[in-house]
């Protein structure tokens, strides 16, 4: 029953190359897998194109597209992940979440094991690869217990109307910047050196190590949009802490995907 | 000379609705142009210059500019119709669809020598333009599917679990198939035309094999399906409607090369 439901899903990934919104938002992920597309090597390329027959672009927002449909269904809690009291990932919680979701396909194709594997599973693996890793970095992706941060349990205003904390940092790389295309996001964005991306962003390049740094960014996400904070009428100041926050993690995600691809098709 | 005439009448008279965003069809041109051949390149830099991706904007700006002098012509939009009888052939229409007009074009095209530069570059602009609406399902006229020639709505499901298990979605079926969802937009027609190089990886020799006639037929057959189950105020399931998407972008690059292969072969 369970190879039955794996290989249903296994074929709507291969019959349907889908696309698009939510989680990142749309442009959230497309731009990350665009940015992540532009720092891989020629290899990781050739072979990203060869099982996913489309740029990482097309296929970012697939997850969330899908969601709600049958066979997708067990990935719906999956899009982020729960942080343990002292900062890190909570792998008891929802085994990881995302985390958990982007750390067991990678182990499944590292070490050149994706060759051994047929192309709709390494396409399958690679699908979950490109949204799962994403969402992690998103700041409203990582949850908090009540328990620990009971304060977190809020929402924002919009024109003096109840609006969803989740929603404004889902969308918030595109925060203001209505009509732009991934390249002219990229081009504003992507601009570390190969050397202070290794050294600040990829460090040991373990899952722990990024999962810690994204629960910090996502204190540092709500010390900005506090409670009950109008995102209509944000100051100057404000836009510009909204934009490091949603920056940083969209260009840390890009720079972490690439590596990871880089890594198994090495 | 008289269909030239015709053509350049309802040039003037016409215009479209695009059919896809305009980044897509920017790039339908700019994997065409990759695959033409060398004479046909040769001609088409004569009459549209080395960057003619602005070209297949050319009827929909002029359309734009009709209306706002109130100058667009009753029934003008037909010309991006694909009319097609019960066997899912082209069907003779009252003036032309998009079908007619592509042939007509084409013949221009082929005997460029014998017409002015206007016409030929007229022709070459027309059959640009109409590649991607005809290869559009939403532009199918369908016999036997009287629904295909009105717009209508209908919905999918777009939560099947849990409380919100009746959520529903409202899509008017020509916009359903005129846009991508998600980030497309967000495309700029040079990374849409990567992304379709991808696609077509060694296909382009399948995807520009046959006739206009028998891609009228084939994206006939699409609509056929599709129109059977999407009808005015119907509930489709979610997949049917995903799968529209992956549908869609494969006509989408089926245009890009028949583009070229049709223009490769009207330029020998």
């Amino acid at each position: 029953m369970k190879n039955k439901s794996l290989f249903i899903a296994l074929a709507l990934v291969a019959i349907l190359g889908v696309q698009s919104a939510k989680a990142w938002s749309g442009f959230g992920h497309g731009a990350i897998n665009y940015i992540a597309e532009q720092h891989l090597n020629p290899k990781a390329k050739a072979e990203c194109r060869r099982y996913l027959q489309h740029t990482l672009s097309w296929h970012a927002s697939w997850m969330d597209h899908w969601r709600a449909v049958p066979p997708y269904q067990y990935t719906n809690s999956l899009h982020s992940f729960t942080a343990t009291a002292d900062g890190g990932i909570n792998w008891k919680s929802r085994k990881g979440g995302a985390a958990g979701l982007a750390s067991r396909s990678i182990k499944k194709l590292s070490n050149g094991k994706y060759k051994n594997m047929s192309d709709s599973l390494v396409r399958y693996n690679l699908l979950l690869i490109i949204h799962a890793l994403p969402d992690m970095h998103c700041p409203v992706h990582v949850s908090f217990s009540k328990k620990d941060f009971p304060e977190y349990k809020y929402n924002l205003r919009k024109n003096g109307k109840k609006f969803s904390r989740h929603k404004f940092w889902d969308a918030s790389p595109a925060f203001n910047r209505e009509g732009w295309t991934y390249e002219e996001y990229a081009a504003y964005v992507d601009k570390m050196k190969p050397k202070a991306v290794k050294r600040k962003i990829i460090k040991d390049g373990k899952i722990n190590t990024w999962g810690k740094d994204c629960v910090k960014q996502a204190h540092k996400a709500l010390a900005i949009t506090t409670k009950d904070k109008d995102v209509a009428e944000l100051t100057k100041k404000e836009q510009k802490a909204v934009w490091a926050v949603a920056d940083g993690q969209v260009v840390k995600a890009a720079y972490r995907l690439a590596y990871v691809l880089n890594e198994i098709f090495k | 000379m008289k269909r030239v005439s015709m053509l350049f009448v309802l040039l003037i008279s016409v215009f479209v609705a695009n059919a896809w965003h305009r980044q897509c069809d920017e790039a339908v041109v700019i994997v065409a142009s990759k695959h033409l051949s060398h004479k046909a390149k040769k001609l088409v830099k004569k009459y549209l210059g080395s960057d003619y991706s602005d070209d297949v904007h050319y009827l929909y700006d002029t359309e734009k500019e009709l209306a706002k002098q109130k100058k667009l012509k009753k029934g003008a939009r037909n010309i991006h119709d694909l009319h097609l009888d019960k066997n899912l052939c082209p069907k003779k229409v009252k003036g032309e669809d998009s079908y007619k007009a592509i042939n007509n074009s084409l013949e221009v095209v082929r005997n460029h020598k014998s017409h002015s530069k206007e016409e030929v570059r007229t022709a070459l602009r027309v059959v640009i333009n109409l590649i991607c609406d005809f290869h559009s399902v939403a532009k199918v006229r369908l016999d036997g599917y009287p629904h295909s020639y009105k717009p209508f709505s209908y919905t999918t499901q777009v939560r099947e679990w849990g409380p919100k298990s009746v959520l529903t979605k409202t899509h008017k079926w020509r916009t359903s198939w005129q846009k991508f969802d998600g980030g497309f937009p967000l495309f700029s027609p040079k990374y849409w035309a990567e992304d379709m190089e991808i696609f077509i990886g060694d296909k382009y020799a399948d995807y520009s094999k046959g006739t206009l006639e028998d891609w009228a037929t084939e994206v006939g057959t699409i609509a056929a399906y599709y129109l059977e189950f999407c009808k005015p105020d119907a509930r489709v399931p979610y997949m049917e409607f995903k799968s529209m998407e992956v549908v869609n972008y494969e006509l989408y690059v089926k245009a890009a090369c028949r583009l070229a292969a049709l223009l490769n072969d009207a330029i020998k």
